[in-house]
């Protein structure tokens, strides 16, 4: 066998090895691309009721709700505080009855409810360490809380003098014109109760954050202490009243805040290395579908994108 | 003298035509491979959805971001005309970059074209690629979508004569693409790396009614915040477009009082 006869045989010897491989290989893709096309059909209506019909979505499980709430039981104060800072008529006035032309309570002018609070003269505190929260199935969303309460109070306490007469014309005693001014002092009160409030937290999202809420006040409407003050006779001797003080509960938000952003909005698009395009962007986001269920709370958005320079 | 020259063209040939299907070949196991991986992820996905129909349940957070989004902030590669460096008076145009998403890794497809204007040759590329996830540690830690090209289809035009070239030339082109795509666009995720909820402290008038009066004063209300970062638990591709399941991890701040 001469060498162009060897040449030529050693080069269709290896084209047809190679050909060989190929052949392989287009078999074993095409057998493949079944496989997957055969997977995709299996997969298909397991997939449908997860697509999302908008730009954006983000999704919230009721679980880190309740893990926001823990991290606030985790702090170490949750201490509330009210401080008085004027008063309007009397705290209880008796309007007679009783010892001589009656009895009178009002708070006492900058004093001290509590040792340090000057000039506040009645002060409440209510601590609620522990929040907890219930998600409903309908995607509302409450928390209760036991509470200590206490209200302290420093008090003028103001026992009238007994009745006497007016004037000459007016001979016959009557409270109008008590005899002598009374007995008055100056006393600290106070009264405590414990009880559990409960509140609403509503959640919804607008163009700044995916997540804003606040938090209201569901019940009680308020907390009742009853005052026990003792009051002085004149001439001698004390008496104790009960002065009723239901102080109300904020029906206001108390709490509201939000979620932050889950997008930073700012972003920047490179292409290449050393750039060929080096392009800043912005997003907007606008809510457009907020809906809670028993599995959390969701909101979607539109988004629109706008370029801070210009391309090159 | 001619038995040298049969030898010579029989070996040139061969090695033409096997330089080609070596190209072929390997063009061949990269698809072979990119199917091997797609079908891998069909089977993780038929078994997720399997075991928890929806999946985000299992997650604090779900953030999803369409394809038409992602699309958009690409259109900022659309009409970009460059210099090629390596090819002297050559210039290399990208028409549109866009994604089209499946239950799979979605695809990216690349309408590009290089010319040399002084020969007057032009050779339009339509490149199809994949995007493939890769999760970067932190701090802080991010998602990266890679490009793996599986398709280039080429055409060549000198002068008014448009010459269709496959097999050899599309190979060698494919194989050169490789850099280009090295360069073309990665995907960071637009998500934020932290994740907080503030309430500031407030101070509310209250009017306490009293039997025979009333008390005004303020209720002090204390404010907290919390704060914690975010760790993407998995990222699921589906035709809509990109979905991000996300749990955090939530540390407490100093309360801030009133």
């Amino acid at each position: 066998m001469n060498r162009r006869s060897i040449c030529i045989t050693l080069a269709i010897l290896g084209l047809a090895a190679a050909s060989a491989m190929a052949d392989s290989l287009d078999d074993q893709i095409k057998q493949k691309q079944k496989e997957v096309d055969a997977l995709q059909k299996q997969v298909d209506p397991k997939v449908a009721p997860l697509l999302v019909d908008s730009d954006i979505r983000v999704w919230v499980a009721s679980s880190i709700l309740t893990t926001v709430t823990a991290a606030y039981n985790d702090q170490p104060n949750h201490h509330f505080h009210f401080g008085s800072t004027g008063e309007g008529g009397q705290i209880k006035n008796s309007n007679g009855g009783g010892v001589g032309c009656g009895w009178y309570v009002a708070l006492e002018p900058n004093s001290e409810c509590r040792p340090g609070q000057s000039p506040h003269s009645a002060c409440g505190d209510l601590d609620a360490p522990k929040l907890s929260p219930t998600y409903h199935p309908d995607g509302s969303f409450t928390i209760a809380a036991d509470y200590n309460f206490s209200f302290a109070a420093q008090v003028h306490g103001h026992v009238k003098g007994p009745a006497g007469p007016c004037s000459l014309l007016h001979p016959l005693p009557t409270c109008d014109c008590p005899i002598g001014g009374g007995a008055g002092t100056s006393v600290h009160a106070e009264a405590a109760n414990v009880g559990t409030v409960t509140g609403d937290v509503q959640i919804t999202a607008d163009a700044t954050s995916w997540l804003v809420y606040n938090v209201k006040l569901a019940s009680p409407p308020s907390i009742h202490t009853d005052l026990k003050i003792d009051l002085q006779k004149p001439g001698g001797g004390s008496f104790t009243v009960q002065v009723p003080v239901d102080t109300p509960l904020p029906p206001e938000v108390l709490a509201a805040g939000n979620g932050g952003q889950a997008f930073n909005r700012d972003g920047e698009l490179v292409v290449g290395n050393p750039p060929i395009v080096d392009r800043k962007y912005h997003i907007t986001l606008t809510p457009a579908n907020v809906k809670a269920d028993a599995t959390g709370y969701s909101v979607k958005a539109s988004a629109e994108v706008t370029w801070l320079n210009p391309s090159p | 003298m001619a038995g040298r020259r049969w030898a010579l063209a029989g070996m040139l040939c061969a090695l033409l035509f096997c330089s080609a299907c070596s190209t072929r070949t390997l063009l061949k196991k990269q698809k072979l491979q990119v199917l091997t991986n797609e079908q891998q992820y069909l089977v993780d996905l038929d078994k997720t959805l399997s075991a928890t129909p929806n999946p985000e349940v299992t997650s604090q957070t779900s953030v999803f971001i369409s394809g038409k989004t992602l699309d958009k902030i690409l259109a900022a590669a659309d009409n970009v005309q460059v210099p090629i460096q390596q090819i002297k008076g050559a210039v290399f145009h990208v028409d549109n970059v866009r994604t089209e998403f499946r239950d799979n890794f979605p695809i990216v497809t690349i309408k590009c074209w290089a010319s040399k204007p002084n020969i007057k040759t032009r050779v339009d590329l339509v490149v199809s690629a994949e995007l493939q996830p890769e999760l970067q540690p932190g701090p802080p830690p991010s998602l990266r979508l890679n490009i793996n090209i599986i398709r280039v289809v080429p055409n060549v035009r000198i002068g008014f004569l448009k010459i269709r070239l496959w097999w050899f030339v599309r190979d060698l082109v494919h194989a050169k693409l490789n850099n280009f795509v090295a360069g073309l666009p990665k995907f960071d995720l637009p998500l934020r790396q932290d994740f907080a909820f503030d309430a500031p402290p407030k101070s509310l008038p209250e009017r306490i009614p009293t039997p025979d009066g009333y008390i005004d004063g303020n209720v002090d209300l204390p404010g907290y915040s919390v704060h914690g970062a975010i760790k993407i638990d998995r990222l699921i591709f589906l035709r809509d477009g990109l979905h991000v399941l996300i749990s955090t991890d939530l540390s407490q701040r100093a309360q801030v009082t009133r």
